[in-house]
């Protein structure tokens, strides 16, 4: 069978991402701020956009729209894919600490605040917290740009942030990876050497929904703790991640 | 682009066709089995001047091993009998490969095993598959006499997350965005073997192909940038570790002001690339360039005049060049260790043939010589940059491609060696999809290159392989 390839992608001309093209613009010290879609009033509601998500975030049947940040790959394929341009890029936050708060529906506003976590537990953490990385099965770019949180750019140590190397050491728990079958006994047995109050953060798409991964039996984080802070991205930017860990843990309310 | 490549069905012995075609030259890049009718068929991807695939119909349960004539088939042996219940008969090493918790043929038996190393005062320490650092899971078996390591055992597939049985389906529709996310800081690399899958030789806008390169040296300058930071890291040397991390960041912020994505993910499309290089882009990405060669330069020669730091990398973790080559390492780890195989010279794509590249390699084999192999790459991958921009000529960066029924193979020398994405289309649908990714062939090497060194050396000797976790796991 011959296949043609000549759908929806392919339609972008590059005089069409002219809307996408933004270079430098935003980009400060500690990296631009992310972006998700939404839209406008000239969405007819014909589903293309949902069509051409590739991690089934956004969701269009006829007369509502819904995009679960959650899922999104940040790929904007779907800007791409709408024929009568009625997506537009506007702010995304950056964290959210409850699930829901990451689902956006068409004609909500976008500028929800993200809140911070219990008041107990961020009483416990005090002013600096010590994250121990656990990779469930990630891709390896969440760990870059973890990695990246530490170099000169961002420093993240600056604001009080450290890695720990073990969760024994632990304030937190940056979960990476959609939790494999083969990472289940060992991050249960992560979860029981940090000790208690520890706050779990699900980081990228991964671990907060399974993300590309995402099928039954290997749905993220959530399936086997409770999620304190749910960091959005595929993966989060080095700037998002410090901006999440510090705005959730109420530690700071510059940056 | 060298794709699909000839076919023949192996007469009889399988190890017979494999040998012979590695004594003329060519290297087992990738063995694997699919179902084929009620049965199963096993594939040998054979690679050198140009690909050949050895088709093996296999009845039954099991197949004779070929691993005792060609050692390097060990680990797609071990990995055909997990997924597909095949016993390669007269295998001589059946650990579980990725098996963990019970699935697969190996139910109830995935338990991993001791080294089945014993004597006065040795000892196995376990470690992992959760790690001190900010990296993949993975676990560890190391057999001590005091510090020197006998013999260590990795264990992986903590990541395996089925990302080849996510590549299977309708073949119109674009998977792109998967293979990105088959090793996370190799996405340019991977998604450019699966569209060599997908654009099966069809011509690409010669704009577009410089654009592909261009993106593809800069993941590699950004990947190498890492590594160097992260030996530095290890070695103790806290100033040159952050100089590095910053370049790699540089790199990184230059890739989300040309392509929008810190990876360049979604940078690469079918036929081509997703945009178009604007003039200040352009400009942007050559400026940027120059100030990091300088700086390449100028970090390496902090490192390597360090005594401490060459006392500690001189000699470690030293991966013979015999081993390299039975193994069938690939990428700089093996051509720190002899081998001059480079795909983008053996088999040029997107715009390799039309630029002058060096291939360094040397036979040192050590924490050292990977370095300074690594440095070398990073230094050929901004003079291609450059050199790209400095051919490219206006034009189209898109055309229309046809995906056809068969088998195709794509190869592309990913930052870390050698990448393989092979597909079976029939019907318009992707009936068997495999993804070899450069780390999985390396993996069995680092055993190798650790015995006899000391277990606070093994971070210095890993991140000096800078091997994927979640490219082996898939
Ligand atoms: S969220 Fe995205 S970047 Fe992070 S591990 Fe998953 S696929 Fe990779």
């Amino acid at each position: 069978m011959k296949i043609k390839w000549n759908n929806s992608v392919l339609r972008m001309s590059v005089e069409g991402l002219a809307s996408l093209d933004r270079p430098a613009e935003g980009l400060s010290e500690m990296g631009r701020r992310p972006e998700m879609p939404h839209p406008g009033g000239s969405c007819a509601g014909c589903g293309e956009c949902a069509e051409a998500c590739p991690s089934g975030a956004i969701s269009a049947p006829p007369g509502s729209w819904e995009l679960d940040l959650g899922r999104c790959i940040y790929c904007r394929r779907c800007v791409r894919a709408c024929p009568s341009g009625a997506l537009s890029l506007v702010a995304a936050p950056e964290y959210a600490v409850r699930r829901g708060d990451l689902v956006f529906r068409r004609g909500e506003p976008t500028d929800r605040a993200p809140g911070a976590v219990d008041e107990a537990k961020r009483r416990a953490i005090g002013r600096s917290i010590h994250v121990r990385q656990v990779d469930t099965g990630s891709c390896n770019a969440c760990e870059v740009e973890i990695g990246s949180m530490s170099n000169q750019f961002y420093d993240a140590e600056r604001f009080g942030i450290r890695i720990a190397a073990s969760p024994r050491h632990a304030d937190a728990l940056l979960v990476t990876g959609p939790l494999t079958e083969n990472m289940r006994e060992a991050f249960d047995a992560v979860l029981g050497a940090t000790p208690d109050p520890k706050i779990v953060v699900a980081m990228g798409a991964c671990a907060i929904s399974g993300g590309v991964f995402g099928r039954p039996g290997m749905s993220g984080t959530g399936a086997a703790a409770e999620v304190d802070v749910y960091i959005p991205g595929c993966p989060p930017p080095p700037g998002s991640l410090v901006r999440a860990l510090l705005g959730a843990l109420g530690i700071t309310g510059r940056r | 682009m060298v794709l699909g490549g000839s076919a023949v069905t192996a007469r009889g012995s399988l190890a017979a066709e494999v040998s012979e075609r590695i004594a003329g030259g060519m290297g087992l890049a990738c063995l694997y089995a699919r179902r084929d009718g009620g049965g199963h068929a096993l594939e040998a991807i054979m690679a050198g001047d140009g690909i050949e695939r050895i088709t093996l119909p296999v009845d039954g349960g099991s197949f004779e091993s070929i691993s005792p004539a060609v050692p390097c088939a060990s680990i797609y042996e071990r990995e055909v009998f997990e997924e597909f219940g095949l016993r390669p008969e007269g295998h001589p090493d059946m650990r579980p490969l990725r098996s963990r918790s019970g699935w697969g043929p190996l139910e109830g038996a995935s338990a991993i095993p001791g080294n089945g190393i014993s004597g006065d005062g040795v000892f196995e320490i376990p470690v992992g598959p959760i790690h001190a650092g900010v990296i993949g899971p993975g676990h560890f078996r190391f057999s001590v006499a005091g510090e020197p390591v006998l013999a260590m055992r990795a264990y992986l597939g903590y990541s395996r997350r089925g990302v080849e049985k996510a590549m299977e389906g309708p073949a119109g529709a674009d998977r792109a965005f998967l293979a990105e996310r088959a090793s996370g800081d190799n996405s340019v690399a991977h998604a450019l073997a699966y569209l060599q899958t997908v654009e099966q030789g069809s011509e690409i806008p010669l704009r577009a192909r410089y654009i592909r390169t261009i993106y593809a040296e800069l993941e590699r300058a950004c990947c190498h940038l890492g590594t160097i930071s992260g030996i530095a890291t290890d070695a103790a040397l806290a100033v040159p570790a952050a100089r590095g991390a910053a370049l790699r960041e540089t790199v990184l912020r230059l890739n989300e002001r040309i392509s929008g994505s810190r990876m360049l993910r979604g940078a690469l499309a079918v036929g081509g690339v997703s945009r178009d290089l604007s003039a200040e882009s352009m400009w942007d990405i050559e400026n940027t360039v120059m100030k990091l060669e300088f700086d390449v330069l100028d970090l390496f020669k902090v490192i390597a005049k360090s005594p401490s730091f060459m006392d500690r990398a001189e000699s470690t973790g030293r991966l013979s060049c015999e081993d390299a080559e039975a193994l069938r390492a690939v990428g700089p780890v093996a051509r720190a260790s002899g081998s001059g195989y480079d795909v983008r010279k053996r088999r040029p794509y997107a715009a390799y043939g039309d630029i002058a590249l060096n291939v360094p390699s040397c036979r040192g084999g050590d924490v050292y010589a990977r370095l300074s192999i690594r440095k070398e790459e990073a230094m050929e991958s901004l003079s291609a940059v450059t050199q790209c921009l400095n051919q490219m000529r206006e034009g189209p960066v898109r055309a229309r491609v046809e995906t056809e029924d068969g088998f195709h193979v794509g190869v592309v020398e990913s930052p870390r060696g050698e990448a393989l994405h092979c597909a079976h289309i029939s019907g318009g649908v992707v009936t068997r999809y495999k993804i070899r990714d450069a780390s999985f062939p390396n993996w069995p090497a680092l055993e190798r290159a650790v015995m006899g060194n000391i277990v606070p050396d093994f971070p210095l000797v890993n991140k000096s392989f800078d091997l994927s976790y979640s490219g082996n796991d898939l």
